[in-house]
């Protein structure tokens, strides 16, 4: 016999529920409108020569804030 | 709030799936306005994520051999070939010339070169405890 669920605590006042499908939702409707403010973003470009030398890596830093898509 | 791993994994599941067969990454200059690149991305778009990170399927090279001359100064994520569909947009550390005096990176892109998204990660922050 499994153990009783505990009582879901009561939401605290000022905060509202949300179901990871609605945040996911939000994410995908808002695109980097929320995402500025959630998510991380790290990688690199490369430029290679045309003797397939690496001539540059470029860091990515950022979503860009300033782009309304 | 923190966020245990499985939330932010499922978080950002939801990010690229979007991206499917005709996706795109393109590059282009500071503003936007020149397009200097553009490479198919892998479907998925990304490899299965975990901790809350997910990260861009680069196992066939997503790569642009037959640039235009240009520099490159953003990345833009599209949904599919129209160059309105843009799902993110993305900007480079790129200081070719100014302040700082060191100059570490040339982003100027010749008509011989390949330019390659080498690697993208997204990842969902864990989060701060809040406080007592």
């Amino acid at each position: 016999m499994s153990a009783p669920t505990p009582p879901t605590p009561p939401i605290p006042e000022g905060r509202q529920e949300i179901s990871v499908e609605e945040l996911g939702g939000l994410i995908k409707r808002q695109g980097p409108t929320v995402a500025m403010n959630l998510l991380e973003v790290h990688g690199v470009v490369t430029i290679l020569d045309k003797d397939g030398n690496v001539k540059s890596k470029l860091e990515i830093v950022a979503l860009d804030p300033d782009e309304e898509i | 709030m923190q966020l245990v791993d499985a939330l932010r994994t499922t978080i950002a599941a939801t990010i690229p799936t979007d991206l499917s067969t005709t996706a795109f990454a393109r590059f282009y200059n500071v503003a936007f306005a020149i397009k200097v690149a553009t490479a198919s991305l892998a479907n998925p778009a990304f490899t299965a994520g975990a901790a809350g990170v997910q990260n861009l399927d680069v196992g066939t090279p997503v790569e642009d051999a037959s640039p235009l001359a240009g520099t490159v100064d953003r990345i833009g994520l599209y949904l599919n070939s129209t160059d309105t569909s843009a799902l993110w947009r993305i900007l480079l550390g790129v200081n070719p010339s100014g302040t700082p005096d060191v100059t570490m990176a040339n982003n100027v892109v010749a008509t011989t070169d390949t330019v390659q998204l080498s690697s993208l990660a997204i990842t969902v922050p864990i989060g701060t405890l809040d406080q007592a």
